[in-house]
């Protein structure tokens, strides 16, 4: 499905300190009020973020990465896009880290499986020594 | 005739060898006229075309092929005048046959010369055009009156040629478009891909939908943009592969279908309404099959209510839903959860025997959430659930008090 | 950013907290800190922790508030959680973090008698 980039300017955030995961949120929030997004559908894309922002400053290298928030539009239909992307050790097995191992196996608390669900897409593009993008998205009803 | 070397036949042989020639190509008729503009020579193609006789027409001014509103006006000496000037003049106009009957001709006028350069004459060749005017008069009708805007653009990207309806759709005079590249009409930011597109297509030209799947928005004169359909067809013209676009606003059609959407929520809405049954007891009545927007529907609405009512117990009832399969029997979950983190307590009811044997099989395990078979025993657990609460409740009330003399 | 204040309120045996906002990490020490002393120096039998100001709760949060009860629960007091909005709620339930073990309820009134219940039938009660 083609997705076009709507004319509100996008807003990239550094995420190097614990400070900073609240201006993530910030950023998040007024993106989904701005497409008009309920309030269970903002808490549901601001916590997504929120978990892997904080992936970030846990896992990345230097606990340093970034985060793209930016409005799209597919179909009649407007949705907020986030793109996280950090030059850490890369995860080596996806397809693992999207399994729902958040009560059995602390180390791979890494929020994925968890900021899935609560997104209406997920894409990870990941591969071990070169870093690693996830980008979520959530469209408007 | 036999055939002898070019340089020996008379001048008169060789023209009437051309004139033979000239005759088998249909449609041409050729006149030869001298420096006056009267007919000096007439051919077998000319008598077919304008109906008059070599006999009859010879020594006759040019004039008489015109109509009378343009031999008044001088048209015919005009077109002689810049045949002179220019050594070739092609003019289209409505010309008279002998029989008085109109017909549109395209001429073309030579000055003639003898070897040594002395203008001796004209020769006219004129094509009856008549139908080709025709069939394109009607084209332009049939585009005039199309329903959608019509957008002809040439090989080059060009707006060729457009219709009324494209002026009013987009706030254009026709002049403002025609010569204009197509990409006018695109918003700015798909103006680049546009292009790609453009090349795309005419190297494999097909009449279909453009950018299926794509959203497509058509940009008006005031910068304004508005979304739209577009069908594209090939056009073969002597000017190379036109391409002909039929765009349709849909604005409306957008409008209507989001209208319909929110119709469809609304009647969800009323489908799965939140009772409360008793003070602080909420019921939920679910029937017929959760698909997960449903789902994540009915568990927004019943926390809301939990809120709003301050409610203790939930009671979901699902006697209503046909079968349990693992997707209705997480979202039930999910929902309890929910409600339990709101410090409610919940209570299935409605549990059939084969429901029972199902959720067992699936091997979905509902933990402390407590059931039962019957919608009234279902109520007088939760008031007992209720009582027991505001028991506790006022013990602590009285505990606070206590310490707080009166 | 200036360090939020949560005041502990006293009503009778039991503590409350409202936390609101963003809660970093080094707020969240204090607050345990703080939270670990009033209930040592107070004798508190219940403590309800007020988290209706939290419009986020992520899984960071959500560890935090499990490991604050678990430390009230060891100073042998009881910790209820209340006010989880209903967007938070449904989050929180699909985020798939593990809150069975924590005691919930709407609002303080609803928390007092939870209190009320688990002191007097330990943590089977409701």
């Amino acid at each position: 499905m083609a997705t076009e980039l709507t004319d509100a300017e996008a807003v990239v955030i550094t995420i190097s300190a614990e400070a900073d995961m609240i201006l993530v949120r910030q950023m998040l929030r007024a993106a989904a009020q701005r497409i008009g997004l309920g309030l269970v559908d903002q808490t549901k894309i601001i916590t997504a973020g929120s978990e892997l922002a904080r992936n970030i400053l846990t896992y990345a290298t230097g606990s340093r990465g970034t985060v793209r928030i930016e409005e799209v539009r597919a179909r009649g239909r407007k949705g907020v896009r986030a793109t996280f992307t950090d030059e850490g050790p890369g995860i080596p097995d996806i397809e693992q880290a999207l399994t729902d191992g958040f009560s059995t196996n602390r180390s791979l608390g890494l929020g994925l499986p968890g900021a899935r669900r609560l997104s209406d897409e997920m894409t990870i593009t990941s591969a071990p020594g070169s870093g690693t993008t996830v980008v979520i998205v959530k469209w408007a009803r | 005739m036999t055939a002898s070397p070019v340089g020996e036949r008379d001048p008169g042989t060789r023209l009437r060898e051309l004139e033979a020639m000239l005759d088998a190509i249909a449609g041409y008729a050729l006149i030869k006229l001298d420096l006056d503009g009267a007919v000096a020579d007439w051919s077998r193609g000319a008598e077919r075309l304008l109906g008059h006789p070599a006999g009859e027409i010879v020594g006759r001014p040019f004039a008489t092929f015109y109509t009378e509103e343009d031999a008044a006006a001088g048209l015919p000496a005009s077109d002689l005048a810049a045949a002179r000037e220019t050594g070739r003049a092609e003019t289209e106009g409505w010309r008279v046959r002998k029989d008085g009957e109109r017909f549109r001709a395209a001429t073309v006028i030579a000055l003639i010369h003898d070897d040594d350069g002395t203008a001796t004459g004209y020769a006219a060749a004129i094509r009856d055009v008549t139908e080709s005017r025709r069939a394109e008069a009607m084209f332009r009708g049939l585009l005039e009156s199309a329903p959608d805007a019509v957008v002809i653009v040439e090989s080059d990207g060009r707006i060729m040629l457009v219709n009324r309806q494209t002026e009013l759709m987009f706030g254009y005079d026709r002049d403002e478009l025609i010569g204009q590249p197509v990409e006018v009409l695109v918003p700015e930011r798909f103006r680049a891909r546009h292009g790609a597109y453009r090349g795309g297509f005419i190297a494999s030209p097909q009449t279909r939908p453009m950018g299926t799947g794509l959203e497509l928005y058509g940009r008006r004169r005031d910068g304004s943009e508005f979304p739209v359909e577009i069908s594209l067809g090939p056009l073969e013209s002597d000017r190379g592969t036109l391409v002909s676009a039929a765009i349709r606003d849909i604005t409306e059609r957008r409008e209507q279908e989001l209208r319909l959407q929110r119709q469809r929520d609304e009647i969800l809405e009323l489908s799965t309404p939140v009772i409360q049954v008793w003070d602080k007891v909420l019921a939920l009545p679910i029937i017929g099959t959760l698909d997960s927007l449903r789902a994540a529907r009915l568990t927004e609405s019943l926390l809301e209510k939990i809120a709003e009512n301050q409610a203790e117990v939930i009671i979901l009832d699902i006697s209503g839903v046909p079968t349990i399969d693992t997707q209705v029997a997480q979202h039930l979950l999910k929902t309890v959860q929910a409600a339990t983190l709101m410090g409610a307590a919940s209570i299935l009811s409605g549990v059939r025997p084969e429901t029972a044997q199902a959720m067992v099989h699936l091997g979905i395990d509902i933990g402390r959430l407590r059931s039962r078979n019957k919608l009234r025993d279902a109520l007088q657990l939760a008031l007992r659930i209720v009582a027991d609460r505001a028991g506790s409740s006022q013990e602590a009330a009285r505990t606070v008090m206590g310490e707080w003399p009166a | 950013m200036t360090a939020e204040v949560f005041p502990i309120m006293r009503i009778g045996d039991t503590l409350l907290i409202s936390l609101q906002g963003e809660l970093d990490d080094a707020t969240v020490l204090r607050i345990e800190d703080r939270l670990a002393n009033e209930v040592a120096r107070t004798g508190a039998t219940g403590t309800l922790i007020d988290v209706s100001g939290l419009t986020i709760v992520d899984s960071f949060i959500a560890r935090v508030l499990t490991r604050v009860v678990g430390m009230i629960r060891l100073l042998g007091s009881h910790a209820v959680i209340v006010g989880i909005q209903p967007a938070v709620a449904i989050t929180l339930v699909e985020l798939g973090v593990p809150m069975g073990h924590l005691h919930t309820a709407l609002n303080a009134e609803q928390g007092m008698a939870l209190l009320r219940r688990l002191r007097d039938h330990g943590d089977r009660a409701d």
